[in-house]
């Protein structure tokens, strides 16, 4: 299972052997804007996909980095052929929801439970969150009395970026 | 015609191509709700603890008992067989809807996990590459139960009248067959 913040990386890593996919957000901040930010990044790019022709298909591959099969295989499923779980900065139940309405299937947490005010709760809640991330009423009942979640922190102010490190 | 794709945990999504494919409609169960709007249910592959845990959680266990006893047909793929099995390693099972005994991961960890030929003469289909996750084994079977396929002499695809159970994944396989089969139970 392997870390990507856009198609290309995805694709190189599946190319390599990865048989799962996490969008890497920014670990260990509670913050899930950059998670939200490597998904739609990858939504984004397999959208452009469709519109192309085979040739621009096969110079898209090569800016990938990736055999031209991959890509293919990529558009015509409209989505990232293996399994892709959401991580770095989740750390609520509408955290979760918001992800897999954007069409992960599944999420990552960590210390967004380990370092919420009552993690068993939280885990159970975000476990929750993701069975039923289509239906606003349910959400927000699983929501409540969770106590504070873990306190998130501001993306720019962060002295070491995760997402960039680990090349 | 709606068949339902249970969908707490696991491989749910992974019918939907099979089924458009035979272009029959479904829809994804979490609720109680939900099943008025279904006519069959195919339950997933996946941890069958957790999606035990969460039938019981929402409510699902007595209403499905319910359904499947007034005559829905329904498909347990893997964990999905776990769930209908009247029993399970020693005790009594979730739904208790099938008449066969099964134990988990009865061929070990997910080393063992493989891609194996079968035959299912029912089907047409020799040398099926039916994908084994983590799979249950079938040890025994009531006389009603009607065996379908066999690995190594031992029931991997099995019918008791409308339901229905495979301890593979036949959706992780392009071929519609098995989704066709149970569409016609």
């Amino acid at each position: 299972m392997c870390g990507a913040r856009n198609l290309g990386e995805a694709l190189r890593r599946m190319d390599e052997g990865a048989s799962m996919i996490r969008t890497k957000g920014e670990a260990g901040t509670g913050n899930v804007v950059e998670a939200v930010r490597h998904m739609r990044a990858i939504t984004c790019e397999i959208d452009a996909l469709q519109s192309m022709d085979d040739a621009q298909l096969e110079a898209q591959a090569k800016a990938y980095r990736v055999p031209v099969e991959l890509v293919a295989e990529t558009r015509a499923a409209g989505r990232l052929p293996i399994v892709n779980f959401a991580a770095g900065g989740l750390a609520t139940p509408a955290d979760a929801a918001l992800m897999m309405q954007l069409g992960t299937d599944g999420v990552f947490v960590g210390s967004g439970i380990f370092k919420s005010q009552h993690p068993e709760r939280t885990a159970q809640a975000i476990v929750q969150a993701v069975i039923h991330f289509e239906q606003p009423d349910r959400l927000l009942e699983i929501s409540k009395n969770l106590g504070d979640p873990m306190p998130g922190q501001e993306i720019a102010s962060l002295e070491t970026r995760l997402a960039e490190r680990g090349w | 015609m709606v068949v339902g794709l249970l969908g707490l945990q696991g491989a749910f999504l992974d019918h939907r191509k099979h089924l458009d494919q035979l272009g029959c409609p479904h829809r994804i169960v979490r609720e109680r709700d939900d099943l008025a709007a279904i006519d069959r249910l195919i339950i997933p592959g996946g941890e069958s603890t957790v999606m035990a845990m969460y039938l019981k959680a929402f409510g699902l266990v007595a209403p499905l008992k319910q359904r499947i006893a007034a005559g829905m047909p329904v498909w347990g793929v893997c964990a999905g067989a776990i769930l209908l099995a009247q029993t399970v390693d020693t005790g009594p099972g979730i739904l208790g809807s099938l008449g066969v005994t099964v134990r988990r991961n009865a061929y070990g960890r997910q080393d063992a996990s493989d891609v194996h030929p079968l035959d299912v003469p029912i089907l047409d289909r020799p040398g099926f590459p039916a994908i084994f996750i983590r799979a249950p084994r079938i040890t025994a079977i009531q006389p009603t139960v009607v065996v379908l396929a066999t690995r190594d002499g031992e029931p991997v695809f099995v019918r008791q009248g409308c339901r229905m159970a495979t301890t593979f994944h036949p959706e992780l396989t392009a071929d519609p067959v098995f989704h066709d089969y149970f569409l016609r139970l």
